[in-house]
């Protein structure tokens, strides 16, 4: 009994050590973008800064232009997102639920789109066929059952690959470094890149934009998790 | 007869029927796939052939980009940084992430926080994450040395800024980007073992240990066939960290395949030689792809 109690206290040390690292980064970066220029390196690290200087927070939306930088990031995000959730489920039905010769050939296409598509066709196939049947003897059309039947019953997964394609699609920095170049239509990434080689030195505001380039993420992250680990764990990409 | 006739007929109609239905759905994707994938590749493929600097005019150079590739030393030292990095980032994901989603999966309180903990560096922006670890790793300022300073170290790592130890610390950053992850991914796999394994080698006297080896790891091992090879991938096409946190340097230390052909392509405008490069790399995440599709296939296929 008291070795169990050991090992269990050994799993908590290791998973509270391990947490830190992944968080104190973050920690560190909120906690310097509410300082000025000499207080962010000072050591011992002030982790509560005694006076929160907001003001890199309105020097960065007010003086730069990373509000509108910012939304061109929500508009590509919510084009993306949803182009990859039609898209994949649409052909995640075909490879799933209708049957043609071709089908399997085609699926080998999806090897380059990762998650996507097989994420969802696990999640189809477990759908018994007989729902569907019942559906079109009601004289539902094949979109209709799409639309109406399987994507309503597949919400975590569908919660999934909106992560996915969502975190993705904000993050993405070299597709943005290539393709766009001028300055309106940049995406906050490249602002905040461009925001680093033009003011180096200015450590609270360049921390204040990145605080502000993670946050949706996080947000939208814990808004999903539940289902998105759902989505996971019952999906193919387990064992 | 006569009805077996009208059967296969009427099966035909309905294969046809299918077929119809089945590229409709499959439209969008397809299109996509051409537009996105197809295209570029067959366009890097050809520009590979060619010399192209985007002001002047096209001209056909046939193989000589790819023998260029052969006696340049940079583009050697990019492809061993990419191995190195490979290297260094996939075995520490596979194993920390395997080992932390045990220690995860039952009976610990607050699981959700913790796993949330882990996934959000994942989630969080790489630009963002960079520029943070550059200032950590900072040589003289940074709070990574000066902990290391009070512990009574008198002459720390440069770090970022050094030749030794850059590579380390942007496979350092990786792994802890990564690692939750995959957590989340070996999460799902650990739920895929039956209950009854445990419990049948519980009583015939197994360990721990013994059931982590001969049970949990090799039940865990389509799991981890794909975290390798999506990780494999992935470290080939690593760019964005190397080129905010080092930007290839010092020197060459940290310069990987996809840095070099951006930076032949987009600042030295040597378009058909970086297509020559790509094309190399598009080769290496093709076999693993194509391995990878393999694995796939069978769980796809049930």
């Amino acid at each position: 009994m008291n070795r169990k109690k050991v090992v269990l206290g050994l799993r908590y040390l290791i998973i509270i050590v391990s947490s830190c690292c992944m968080i104190t980064p973050f920690l560190w970066m909120l906690s310097a973008s509410f300082k000025d220029n000499l207080e962010v390196f000072r050591f011992p690290i002030e982790w509560i800064p005694k006076t929160f200087r907001w003001d890199n927070y309105t020097y960065i939306i007010e003086k730069t232009n990373f509000g509108v930088l910012f939304l061109n990031s929500v508009k590509l995000m919510i084009g993306i997102t949803l182009g990859q959730v039609v898209t994949c489920s649409l052909a995640a039905y075909a490879f799933s639920k209708i049957e043609f010769p071709e089908r399997d050939t085609l699926i080998l296409m999806e090897a380059f789109n990762p998650f996507g598509v097989f994420l969802l066709v696990q999640f189809f196939r477990r759908i018994p066929n007989e729902l569907s049947e019942a559906a079109r003897i009601d004289g539902l059309n094949e979109f209709g059952i799409y639309s109406q039947i399987i994507m309503p019953l597949c919400k975590p997964a569908l919660a999934s690959l909106v992560i996915f394609a969502a975190v993705k699609s904000w993050n993405e920095f070299l597709q943005p470094l290539i393709y766009l170049n001028s300055k309106p239509k940049l995406t906050i990434q490249l602002g905040l890149r461009y925001l680093v080689s033009e003011n180096g030195a200015q450590y609270g505001p360049i921390m204040a934009a990145s605080v502000l380039a993670i946050i949706p993420m996080v947000i939208i992250y814990i808004l999903l998790q539940s289902f998105f680990e759902e989505g996971i764990s019952t999906s193919g990409l387990k064992g | 007869m006569n009805k077996a006739v009208a059967k296969t007929k009427r099966s035909h109609a309905i294969v046809r029927r299918n077929r119809c239905i089945g590229y409709l759905f499959l439209l969008p994707n397809l299109l996509g796939f051409f537009i996105f994938s197809f295209i570029p590749v067959v366009c890097a493929f050809i520009l590979s052939f060619m010399e192209w600097d985007s002001s002047n005019p096209m001209k056909f150079v046939g193989l000589e980009n790819f023998s260029k590739l052969l006696s340049d030393s940079t583009f050697k030292i990019a492809l061993k940084n990419t191995a190195v990095y490979t290297l260094g980032t996939v075995p520490g994901i596979v194993i920390l992430s395997m080992l932390l989603a045990i220690l995860l999966n039952k009976g610990i309180r607050l699981a959700s926080f913790w796993r949330a903990a882990h996934y959000i560096p994942y989630i969080s922006s790489m630009v963002a994450v960079s520029i943070v670890w550059q200032f950590l790793f900072n040589t003289e300022m940074g709070p990574i040395n000066q902990f290391l300073g009070m512990l009574g170290i008198e002459n720390p790592p440069r770090w970022l800024s050094s030749t030794t130890w850059a590579m380390p610390s942007v496979i350092l950053v990786a792994i802890w980007r990564n690692v939750g992850r995959y957590m989340i991914i070996y999460l799902g796999g650990l739920q895929g073992i039956p209950r009854e394994l445990y419990e049948a080698s519980t009583v015939d006297g197994a360990s721990k240990l013994q059931q982590f080896r001969y049970i949990t790891v090799p039940m865990l091992s389509s799991t981890t066939f794909l975290v390798t090879i999506t990780n494999i991938i992935g470290s080939f096409q690593v760019f964005s960290s190397v080129y905010i946190m080092t930007g290839g340097g010092p020197g060459r230390a940290t310069n990987v395949l996809v840095y070099l052909i951006y930076q032949e392509a987009f600042v030295n405008s040597r378009f058909g030689y970086a297509s020559a490069m790509s094309v190399i790399l598009f080769a290496f995440v093709f076999v693993f792809t194509l391995i990878q599709f393999r694995g796939k296939e069978k769980w796809v296929h049930e």
